[in-house]
């Protein structure tokens, strides 16, 4: 084991770790937005977008991550030409690696989030409803927060699982974690200790992550019943 | 008039569950809803506030009249806050303590600040006697406490009109007194009520007027007496033959309801 260069090497590292959150954090922000839109859909059966949804999910589903990478880095900017005209080749590569996250995160959620909204009864919207509050009044206090709650556990799997999704961004060439220290590793071979390093790294993210996850879930689980936590 | 029912119609796919209802209901009437089960009777409160909408007939509230036909979303939530409903399955709101749930309407839907309508919920609480749980979850509560909060729940928001749809048949037998005492105090204080219950005993007591549902019509009705001393539709005499007294009668097993208090009492001899 090569301990000065993993010495050098640690710092350089981390100072990836910025970009690996940044495409883990965007694209679950707006995967789950979609998620969420998906789930509403599909729970209230809107003819057509329920259709489409459900095809969308089982589709990105059915594709491995790193093939919905090219895609979205190869054929976007193509598509985007023929139908705008606008050149898109000068977009940073990580755009297209967070578009490609957005996908995969969005039709993974949506699925939790549906199951999560499946899960409170509808006996509780039809209260809401006669005490002359609006759907979505009553989505947003009573249902919401609730399926959210349900939802936690799932969604604090999926997102640890895109913190690790960032590392295929390495074969569109976006410098974050892995990417960087395979690059320090090459030279001298020492790619023992650079994926020591990592592990190192992706470990300690994920555990943060599983923490944050976790005291959110106890503060909104407040509510149930204390033998079921 | 305080509710005025005309020419209600229903059905679920084929089934049809209404068949023309008229009713008629006076301000400060308790009307009580009897019927085997399929008769129809839920459905009926559940097209006041448009929970099933009717396919065919209005529905007025107080001096708001709705067409089942051509129903829009404002007519739908004026009729809603003119009305208030009493669960089955009281359906609290589970993320909300009890103190949150009386206050929700009258935060979210008659935009009282805060601290006034966390007042009125506490007095409101403390008479349906849930004056030391106003912080709890209502995981936390028995049924009975539960549907004595879904009661205040729905008496905070000064309704037109109260309904209760079988609002003692989910709870455990020891639990149904307290509940039928709390309705029965706030009848009253002389609010309109239509309840359906299955509790010839509570009818006898509270009701002002007793209606005999089946497939989906008004039998008969009358005061208490008329309908459940001496009723004079066959029908409705056979009915309370068997809710009386379910052994004389080898079909019982088709007028029990299918909630988990009742299927626990019913002689499985079918």
């Amino acid at each position: 084991m090569n301990f000065d260069f993993i010495r050098e090497a640690l710092p350089q590292v981390l100072a990836a770790v910025p970009v690996t959150l940044e495409m883990a954090v965007l694209a679950t922000i707006a995967g789950w937005i979609l998620g969420i839109l998906m789930a509403v859909a599909r729970r209230n059966k809107i003819p057509v977008l329920s259709q489409l949804c459900a095809a969308f999910v089982s589709f990105i589903r059915g594709v491995p991550m790193v093939i919905l990478l090219y895609v979205s880095y190869y054929a976007l900017p193509m598509i985007i030409y023929s139908a705008t005209g606008i050149d898109a080749t000068s977009v940073p590569a990580i755009w297209y690696a967070i578009a490609a996250l957005t996908l995969d995160q969005a039709a993974y959620s949506s699925e939790v989030f549906r199951a999560a909204l499946n899960s409170v009864n509808r006996g509780q919207l039809e209260a809401a409803w006669s005490v002359g509050m609006t759907t979505w009044q009553a989505m947003r206090r009573i249902v919401f927060p609730q399926a959210l709650a349900v939802a936690l556990p799932n969604l604090s799997g999926l997102f640890v699982g895109i913190i690790k999704g960032t590392s295929l961004a390495y074969y569109v060439g976006v410098y974050e974690i892995t990417a960087t220290a395979n690059l320090l590793a090459t030279p001298g071979l020492n790619f023992i200790e650079a994926y020591v390093i990592t592990t190192l790294i992706y470990e300690l993210i994920s555990f943060i992550c599983n923490r944050l996850f976790r005291s959110a879930e106890i503060r909104l689980g407040r509510f149930r019943p204390k033998t079921a936590a | 008039m305080m509710v005025s029912l005309k020419n209600i119609r229903k059905s679920f796919g084929s089934q049809q569950v209404l068949n023309g209802v008229d009713l008629e209901i006076d301000v400060g009437e308790v009307v009580v809803i009897l019927g085997p089960s399929g008769s129809g009777k839920t459905t009926l409160l559940r097209t006041i506030n448009f929970l099933d909408p009717g396919d065919e007939g209005s529905v007025t509230v107080g001096n708001h009249t709705v067409n089942c036909k051509k129903h829009s979303r404002p007519d739908v939530l004026q009729l809603r806050r003119r009305t208030a409903m009493v669960f089955q399955n009281y359906n609290l709101f589970a993320n909300k303590t009890i103190l949150e749930n009386v206050m929700e309407g009258l935060v979210t839907v008659k935009r009282r600040p805060k601290p006034v309508a966390e007042e009125i919920s506490r007095k409101m609480l403390t008479r349906v006697g849930l004056s030391e749980r106003f912080d709890y979850y209502p995981s936390a509560l028995s049924g009975g406490q539960q549907q004595r909060a879904g009661i205040a729940r729905a008496l905070v928001l000064e309704p037109d009109v109260i309904l209760f749809d079988e609002p003692t048949s989910a709870l455990d037998p020891e639990l149904v007194g307290e509940v039928l005492q709390t309705i029965k105090g706030i009848a009253e204080t002389g609010i309109t009520m239509i309840v359906v219950t299955h509790e010839i005993a509570f009818a006898k007591e509270v009701a002002s007027r007793v209606i005999y549902m089946q497939d989906g019509v008004i039998v008969e009705q009358g005061s208490p007496s008329e309908i459940l001393v001496h009723p004079k539709d066959p029908r409705t005499q056979r009915f309370l033959r068997r809710i009386t007294d379910p052994s004389q009668d080898p079909k019982h097993i088709d007028m029990r309801e299918d909630s988990p208090a009742n299927e626990k009492s019913v002689p499985t001899s079918a």
